[in-house]
């Protein structure tokens, strides 16, 4: 019976390679993601940190078409 | 289209958090530095826009295929400008003009984000909805960004009635421009948008008309371009030049534009749809000096290419002035273009475009008899500048500018006095008031008209730039009783471009008395429109352009996107064309018919605020109808009244 519900070698190999994959893709993606939308989701800070810029004159004045 | 505010163009939205997108680590296509927490360390190495710069290390990690090719498609390459430009030139010479082309022309290609997740450079960028991908384009943000001042303002009634696919189909950009037409990788040699083999044809959707029941479909097809019958009046543009500012940002400017109509003859039978011996020709912005900041007489070939292009613009309708009868077609010179419409320098290079007289359909004999009833035209109500500048200084004779207090400073009509219609607290209440925008009380309007040298019999001539305002200040008058009102057709440009006497100077003013003969039953409040919304003897006609009327956009004051429920749509620039000038009586009779406006009717007219709307008024006033109202609480005073109703309106 014991033996049935103990994690078999095979399961825990596999799941340590879960654990790498993760760590080796996805979870640094959440990471890198989480740094910048700490910033990019909040609109007051956003507000309060981003002074109106002067509109750069661009050769677009009138639009194409 | 007003810039997004700062923190607006990089708010990042929850729903794009969660969406396949959203599982991208925002560096892997931004760079940067997402292991710091300062903002300067962490925008270190950032590429705003990777898909412009990177297309293949971004997109095509998953959009392989489409990647591949957009990256050669009209929108990213724009290479039939380049194409063209260089058949003008001798190829030592296209050094200059590809620097040129570099620096003014090619500032407006787009890339993967700039269709699917941002505004493009020209309104200033952003994010469009809080990065969220759209395989569809935003119509407002995106596409029109871009192609603005001709297409989007013929599409959304900005200039004419508008579309008949965006009034009754609802249809945006990419109901027909599809994917398969946007991502098309475009062959290097490319002559011209319309060679390219995925461009959407008229004959994709409507795919039986050569079989169909329509008479004129059978005669016409194979000869003639669907848009020549089906198109209304478009810009044409002269002579584009190039340079650069004080601070040396390059810049281009349009020396004048037109709008009208013209057919001429198909001379690129070997694009894919052009089965057709006439089409509508377009003058496009080319010049000789187009580059002559840089470098004189580059283009050695000018006439190799026409200037008069083929064109199709947007603002398609089923019922047209050309389709009313044969003979607005047959035997009208005028509407085919002939070496008079030419320019000294483009008229070799013009030549197979060109309709000779022969070439121009003969007159039909037996055409159906269009019955306009014009007897109603109030024909002194429009006045020309030829007859203005006979008639000046004739006593009651009293001309009002109806621009800004700017355009006026920078030169006027000899003698004309400012009346600025839209300042605020002039004539209407300002914003922030119970009826914010709303016609003032008589007695307070007859004052400002008194102070300008106004008397109720005087003969009024009120003139602008862009005609609405114009109208709309001939519209109060007509409220306030003035019986001899005139309208400057051609407004400030046909002035002065007919030569006559400009002048800085403000004229002394000597007030009168303004005796008001109020007309009250010219303007109608919230609820005689909600009384009368199923009414079939009144008809309320929305005359805001159709981004506002279709709820694509909404006036800035306005709380609501939205529109009175059945009102016809009919801009206001159906009405007016560019800089003041007007169409026929009775092709305007006509085309109001069409769209069922007819003068039988109580016709209610609504915008925004009641400025477009006394300008219909007037139009409609001017063309004979008997009774005519305007809803000047409007748009905004409609839905609070639908909201808090009783709150004043």
């Amino acid at each position: 019976m014991l033996s049935q519900i103990a994690p078999s070698r095979f399961s825990i190999s596999t799941a340590a390679v879960a654990i790498c994959i993760s760590f080796s893709f996805a979870l640094p993606d959440l990471l890198a993601q989480s740094s910048c939308v700490s910033c990019h989701t909040q609109e007051n800070m956003l507000k309060y940190n981003l002074a109106p810029k002067k509109e750069q004159k661009s050769a677009m004045t009138s639009g194409a078409g | 289209m007003a810039p997004l505010e700062p923190q607006e163009k990089v708010l990042v939205a929850t729903e794009f958090l969660e969406s396949d997108h959203g599982e991208i680590a925002c560096d892997t296509c931004h760079g940067g530095n997402s292991d710091v927490s300062d903002k300067s360390s962490a925008h270190e190495g950032l590429v705003p826009s990777p898909s412009l710069s990177d297309p293949e290390g971004t997109c095509s990690e998953c959009h392989e295929e489409i990647a591949a090719s957009a990256k050669n498609s009209l929108h990213v390459t724009l290479g039939p400008f380049a194409t063209i430009l260089k058949h003008r030139a001798d190829q030592d010479q296209y050094k200059t003009i590809d620097m040129g082309l570099e620096r003014h022309c090619s500032q407006c290609h787009t890339s993967c984000g700039g269709c699917h997740v941002s505004r493009p450079a020209s309104v200033g960028k952003g994010f469009v909805n809080g990065h969220l991908f759209k395989a569809r384009s935003d119509l407002i943000n995106q596409c029109t960004a871009c192609h603005g001042s001709r297409i989007g303002n013929e599409y959304l009634g900005k200039r004419g009635q508008g579309d008949i696919h965006a009034i009754k189909g609802n249809m945006v950009c990419v109901d027909c421009h599809t994917a398969e037409e946007m991502h098309a990788a475009a062959p290097e040699d490319l002559k011209g948008r319309y060679h390219l083999k995925e461009a959407v044809k008229c004959t994709d959707c409507h795919k039986d008309l050569p079989r169909g029941e329509i008479r004129n479909h059978n005669i016409h097809i194979g000869k003639v371009q669907c848009q020549v019958c089906h198109s209304q009046t478009y810009t044409n543009c002269y002579s584009c030049h190039t340079g650069t500012d004080k601070e040396g940002l390059p810049y281009y400017t349009n020396q004048k534009d037109i709008e009208s109509m013209k057919i001429g003859l198909a001379y690129e039978a070997d694009a894919p749809d052009a089965d057709f011996n006439f089409m509508l020709v377009r003058h496009i912005p080319i010049d000789p000096e187009l580059f002559a900041h840089y470098e004189k007489d580059v283009f050695a070939k000018f006439d190799e290419v026409p200037s008069w292009k083929r064109t199709s613009p947007h603002n398609i309708q089923r019922k047209t002035w050309q389709t009313a009868t044969c003979n607005h077609c047959h035997g009208n010179r005028d509407l085919f273009l002939s070496k008079k419409d030419l320019l000294d320098y483009e008229i070799k290079a013009n030549q197979k475009v060109v309709v000779s007289d022969i070439r121009v359909p003969a007159k039909v004999a037996r055409t159906a008899k269009l019955e306009i009833n014009t007897s109603g035209v109030k024909t002194d109500w429009v006045v020309d500048a030829r007859w203005l500048n006979d008639n000046m200084g004739k006593e009651n004779l009293v001309i009002l500018d109806a621009r800004t207090e700017e355009a006026y400073q920078n030169g006027h009509i000899k003698g004309a006095v400012l009346l600025d219609p839209m300042k605020s607290g002039k004539l209407r209440w300002p914003w922030g008031t119970d009826t914010p925008q709303q016609l003032l009380e008589p007695e307070k309007i007859a004052k400002v008209f008194g102070e300008k040298g106004i008397a109720v019999e005087d003969h009024i001539v009120v003139y602008d730039d862009d005609a609405w305002k114009a109208a709309f200040l001939l519209s109060v008058l007509d409220f306030c009783g003035a019986k001899n009102i005139s309208f400057l057709e051609g407004g400030i440009d046909t002035w002065r471009r007919s030569g006559y006497s400009m002048s800085t100077e403000t004229p002394v003013i000597e007030p009168k008395t303004f005796e008001v003969d109020l007309q009250p039953q010219f303007i109608v409040d919230n609820q005689f429109v909600r009384e009368n919304l199923d009414s079939l003897d009144v008809l309320v006609v929305d005359i805001r352009t159709l981004d506002q009327s279709k709820k694509l956009t909404k006036h800035p004051q306005a709380l609501s996107f939205g529109s009175i429920p059945g009102s016809v749509k009919f801009p206001v620039y159906g009405l007016y064309m560019d800089h003041a000038q007007l169409k026929p009586p009775q092709e305007l009779l006509w085309v109001l018919k069409q769209r069922g406006i007819s003068p039988d009717k109580t016709v209610v007219i609504t915008c925004n605020t009641g400025a477009w709307a006394g300008a219909g008024f007037f139009m409609l006033r001017y063309l004979g109808y008997l009774d005519v109202r305007v809803h000047d609480a409007a748009w905004v005073g409609w839905e609070e009244f639908v909201r808090y109703p009783g709150c004043g309106y």
